[in-house]
């Protein structure tokens, strides 16, 4: 436990470095294909690895401040630390790693990759504090902003931009919107464009999971508003995913030419990528929520106490 | 007992409250959940007893070969009503009144969350009932399967009334089906007694839960498939045609979407009567509650996964129907978990063979050998063999006879005592329930065999020597062993009402609140209302120092019909409220409903359009006035309900609820729809279909503009509203801002339909139009209802006073308009833009 945070810098500067060499390879293995789509993905690398130094580093000097002042594991947790660095991963892994490859021609492989942004490493980010780590971070002027950031999280605009309805209806209205064949392609064959899809995406769900987690640790009432967020971003999702499954034609043209360039069935591909997200992006979500269910109902006596304390004399 | 305040015994002041003296009154105007609940559960096993004649028509077809019993079109209508009698007429009402009735009783309050609302329900199932029977008469009876599938059932293959008759009692039944799931989500969440935490609701309530939300986002698609086939039966549109652009695929998905949770819609409410019984019968707490408990959740998740299973053999790709054969096995998880639970429970338990716990363990029995065989038909090449044989016949009837009938008659048996005041006759029980076990398993198990060996369901006979016959007799044999069952049961039942022995309270001694009213309860059920420290209150609570007694609020609360409303998680009391007084509206809401269907039916539409006008008008009365608490008594309850923290809140906090529900329910319809949209532009070569212009852009962006501004008056409206718990609001203000908002409505109105009017297609003109004018229409009739809202909440201005703080109206009206402001952003972005090649 003492070399956790240490360990864990390690880990998120090892794994974005590691991994440099394999967007350069993703690059060429991109290039040869001549489809002309893989190269506008790849040039996303250098990019991306700035853009994880940013979500890292301030996060790791933020936490080490704190955990000098306060005492390891405190402020923020040594699970959470730990919980934003396997998001950090989940990140490099989605947008640098193996699937980066497939991603670039493979539908399938391009929806993995969503998934691992916005159900895996979207989570684990919102749930390692990084609000207060940063602030840490930044210390002096910058504490203070994210502080007057604070008071205008209270102004109307912003409640009602993050009311769990507000922020439910802006991720289907996000996910569903770069699905469509148009954006999607035209996503796909620029590379500033497919670096905002990635980064809306990422936004969303960071932004979903963030308030999902504030409201779970609310009072009782935020708490049951936290299920419903979770049940209810499942249907869109499920109903999305049919709708790639079933299609009778292969929707979406760049990945059409990549796969039968390849050799390869561009339906099936696109059936197994629908599918994905389908049963492994639906299941997260009602995972989570039954899994928190769960461990409510069984935490009976405690809330028992505490819940009866707040009326009866 | 104390006395009341008001100087009379409180069970007498009670009684007053909330029981009127005049027979007719109890007939056509109560609201009183147990004589609506008995109503319910009567009813429906009336259909069940004529669902089930239909069915001895049919074995009586099929005991032998090539019979002249039935000709082939009787067959086909009578197996079309005894599957949509077995399913919307019996199976989900009968599970609706057990938990009408027992609801308030275990969850220790005094009524529904919408009294009058359960009154109407109960109406328009009858009379959507009634209805349907009616086909009978005409001589037009339904014949297209209780699953209705195109292009059999659209207007090409099915002429006459039948179908129309089906299509409009199925869309007329749904009203009944939202209006009660709706009830069960807020009573269910807001109604429990103090201290019923989540974690100590009772399993039943945990299942009633469920079903009810899966009823809300199920139900949707099977109203728009049926107002599609109506329309297409009807009005000459295209959704189902292929030959104009539409998809005959697009049926069964909708179908299905609603098809499969409504499985488990029927399932959820079972498996709660089984824990009920288990725990009462084996003497034990049902083990590993948290878990089943999220297991009975999972299922109702699930089962918005698994629709696919029903189309294996539709022809779509081998892949995805692979990934839904996989998704199909997991539902045996929740499922087994709940399962071993219940047989664990048992073991330990100290186990009364009653007629009810006899019932428990032939669910257990038959829904394990339903399950084996589900996951037999889960597997897509044993699928395909079987599909469409008797195989199929077999392992739904193990599921839902094994996993809902059975369940049922324990429950029934379970709560006789409490019903009537009266025990059943044990011998007759187990009679019965040997007979109906028995009798049912010689019926259908022979059945899986008959599928293997090849016999196609929905044939009304077959040739000698096919190697059915045998099985078919013995089959037929079961039957009768299943009615005789029947019939010993229902003797059973009328003979204890009136001679059997007195129950008592508790004749079980079992574990939940409804049994510590006395048997039949009082018509306020509580004379005072419990709290609840544990899971089981009837056992752990009743300690010593609280004298063997249970925890009460000291306070009768009879200054009105009070109950209290407590908060969601923790079920700590927040309010004070009244519940309405019983009313004839209800009655006449459903009678000027039945009036358009019939009308709809015989397409007099005038007369349509004034049962709906009626309709809306006797709703408007329903809600006019409020039972909120008078004035100079708000300050006498707070003082006498010695709970801190409670508000006198008007109906105005279950009414919120209440429109947040049926605005999921809503927004799950346009949901379907806009899929719909999508599935059939998937399936079409060019998109707008034949040549059809893309919709102009310049009209939209006014719409919007109008729609935009409307939600932001209504927001003004609200703040007026919400902006003043201690004064009352500016009423200038406010009029002006909904005056605002009324304008814009109607302004919106208007100009949309001048777009329909110079439109140069129409909704017959192929699928394109068909959906085109489908998705703005809807949309255009949910504005119409909100301008009727707006212009209802402005009167009321002028006509009701509210008490500070207590205008629910508004903020109501408001969260609708937003809603429908929402659908409009949607329609604009799909209908609109996204039409351009996206």
């Amino acid at each position: 436990m003492h070399s956790m945070s240490r360990r864990l810098a390690a880990v998120v500067g090892a794994l974005a470095s590691a991994l440099v060499p394999g967007v350069a390879l993703a690059h060429s293995a991109g290039g040869a294909d001549g489809v002309g789509v893989a190269s506008s993905l790849a040039a996303e690398g250098p990019g991306v690895v700035a853009l994880l130094a940013i979500i890292a580093v301030p996060y790791v000097v933020g936490v080490r401040r704190l955990w000098a002042r306060a005492g390891r594991g405190r402020g923020i947790a040594v699970r959470e630390a730990a919980s934003y660095g396997i998001g950090v991963s989940a990140l490099a892994l989605a947008l640098l790693g193996p699937l980066f490859v497939p991603a670039t021609d493979e539908f399938s492989g391009h929806m993995a990759q969503h998934l691992l942004l916005m159900v895996v490493a979207a989570p684990l980010l919102a749930f390692g504090q990084p609000a207060r780590a940063f602030a840490w971070a930044l210390r002096g002027s910058g504490a203070v902003a994210l502080h007057s950031g604070h008071r205008v999280g209270r102004s109307l605009v912003v409640r009602a931009m993050t009311h769990p309805v507000t922020l439910l209806a802006i991720y289907v209205a996000v996910v569903w919107s770069w699905h469509a064949p148009a954006l999607y392609d035209a996503a796909a064959r620029n590379e500033a464009l497919h670096a905002l899809e990635h980064g809306m995406l990422l936004g969303v769900a960071f932004a979903f999971w963030w308030r999902v987690r504030t409201l779970a640790l609310g009072p009782a009432r935020r708490q049951v508003l936290a299920f419903f967020l979770l049940f209810a971003v499942m249907f869109p999702e499920l109903v999305l995913g049919a709708f790639i499954s079933f299609s009778s034609e292969p929707l979406y043209e760049p990945h059409r030419l990549a796969t039968v360039a390849r050799g390869g069935d561009p339906l099936m591909d696109q059936q197994l990528g629908g599918l994905a997200m389908l049963m492994l992006g639906g299941l997260a979500y009602a995972g989570v929520a039954l899994a928190a269910m769960l461990r409510f109902l069984s935490g009976a006596e405690r809330a028992r106490s505490g819940a009866e304390r707040g009326w009866e004399a | 007992m104390t006395a009341s305040t008001h100087g009379q015994p409180v069970s007498e002041r009670l009684s007053s409250l909330w029981e009127r003296p005049r027979v007719i009154d109890h007939i056509f105007a109560t609201v009183d959940h147990k004589r609506l609940g008995v109503r319910y559960m009567v009813t429906a096993f009336v259909f069940f007893l004529v669902g089930g004649t239909l069915a001895g028509m049919m074995r009586t077809q099929l005991a032998v070969p090539e019979n002249q019993f039935l000709g082939p079109e009787s067959y086909n209508r009578i197996f079309t009503m005894h599957g949509t009698t077995m399913i919307f007429y019996f199976a989900t009402p009968m599970l609706t009144g057990i938990a009408t009735y027992i609801l308030p009783l275990m969850l220790g309050t005094r009524d529904l969350a919408f009294p009058r609302l359960n009154a109407f329900a109960y109406w328009v199932f009858l009379f959507s009932g009634l209805f349907i029977y009616t086909s009978f008469l005409v001589d037009e009876v339904p014949d297209g399967g209780w699953f209705a599938y195109v292009p059999l059932t659209g207007p090409n293959y099915s002429q006459g009334l039948g179908m129309d008759f089906w299509t409009l009692a199925i869309l007329f039944l749904g009203i009944s089906t939202t209006a009660a799931a709706i009830n069960f989500v807020v009573t269910i969440l807001r109604m429990r007694a103090p201290g019923m935490a989540v974690q100590r609701m009772p399993l039943f309530l945990w299942g009633v839960l469920d079903m009810a939300f899966t009823i809300l986002i199920a139900l949707p698609s099977l109203t728009l498939a049926t107002l599609l086939l109506a329309l297409d039966r009807t009005f000459g549109t295209h959704f189902y045609d292929p030959a104009g652009g539409g998809n005959p695929l697009l049926w069964q998905h909708l179908f299905w979407i609603w098809g499969h949770p409504e499985v488990y819609i029927l399932l959820l409410p079972s498996l709660g009567i089984i824990s009920t019984v288990v725990t009462a019968h084996a003497r034990r707490e049902v083990v590993m509650y948290p878990l089943v408990a999220v297991a009975s959740v999972a299922i109702g998740i699930l089962a918005f996964g698994l629709w696919v299973h029903h189309m294996f053999s539709t022809g779509l790709d081998l892949l995805p129907i692979s990934f839904f054969s996989a998704a199909s096995f997991t539902i045996a998880i929740p499922s087994g978990i709940s399962i071993f639970a219940w047989v664990t429970t048992i073991y330990g338990g100290r186990v009364r063979f009653s007629p009810a716990f006899m019932f428990a363990l032939g669910f257990i029995v038959t829904f394990v050998i339903g399950g084996v065989s589900g996951v037999m038909v889960a597997m897509v090449p044993f699928d395909w063999q079987v599909h469409d044989s008797y195989f199929v016949v077999a392992h739904f009837h193990y599921v839902l006879v094994g996993g809902v009938v059975f369940p049922v008659f324990a429950g029934l048996y379970h709560w006789f005592p409490k019903i009537t005041g009266r025990m059943t006759v044990p011998t007759l029980g187990h009679g019965a329930f040997w007979l109906i076990f028995l009798g049912f398993n010689i019926t259908f198990f022979p059945q899986h065999i008959l599928g293997l060996l090849g016999m196609p369901r929905r044939v009304y006979t077959y040739a000698e020597g096919l190697g059915w016959d045998t099985y078919n007799a013995i089959s037929t044999a079961g039957y009768v062993v299943l009615g005789l069952g029947i019939i010993v049961m229902v003797f059973d039942f009328l003979w204890s009402m009136q001679r059997g022995e007195e129950a008592g309270d508790d004749p079980w001694e079992a574990d939940s609140l409804e049994w510590a009213t006395p048997s039949p309860p009082e018509p306020y059920n509580f004379a005072h209302l419990p709290i609840v420290h544990s899971r089981t209150p009837m056992w752990l609570d009743r300690t010593p120092e609280r004298g063997g007694q249970l925890d009460r609020i000291e306070d009768p609360m009879d200054d009105g019909r009070e109950v209290v409303t407590t908060s969601v998680l923790d079920a700590a009391p927040d309010a004070v409220l009244r519940v309405p007084e019983p009313s004839y509206v209800p009655l006449f809401a459903a009678l000027a409903l039945t009036v358009a269907v019939v009308a709809m039916l015989v397409e007099v539409y005038p007369v349509s359009v004034a049962g709906i006008v009626g309709l809306g008008a006797l709703l408007a009365v329903w809600l006019w006035r409020s039972p909120a608490p008078a004035p100079e008594r708000v300050n006498q309850i707070r003082d006498r309900v010695h709970l801190p923290d409670v508000r006198i809140a008007g109906p105005h906090s279950l009414g919120r609820w209440g429109m947040i529900f049926f605005i999921v329910t809503e927004a799950v319809l346009f949901g379907s729809l806009i899929s719909s949209y999508f599935l059939v532009r998937g399936s079409a070569d060019e998109w707008p279909l034949g040549g059809i212009a893309e919709p102009e852009l310049i009209l939209p962006a006014i719409l919007t503009a109008l729609i935009v501004l409307s939600s932001a008056s209504m927001f003004w409206a609200q703040r007026q509203v919400e902006g003043s718990a201690d004064r009352n609001p500016p009423l200038g203000m406010l009029r002006l801002a909904l005056v605002v908002s009324l304008a814009l409505g109607i302004a919106f109105l208007s100009l949309q339909a001048y777009e329909f009017h110079r439109s140069e297609f129409g909704p017959s003109t192929n699928a394109y139009g068909s959906l085109f004018f489908m998705i703005t229409g809807t949309h255009a009739a949910h504005m119409g209802v909100g301008v009727l809202l707006i212009g209802w909440t402005l009167l009321r201005t002028w006509f009701v006073s509210h008490e500070p703080g207590q205008r629910s109206d508004v903020p109501n009206v408001a969260l609708y308009w937003h809603f429908v402001g929402v659908v409009w952003l949607v329609i604009l972005s799909v209908v609109y833009l996204g039409v351009r090649g996206l």
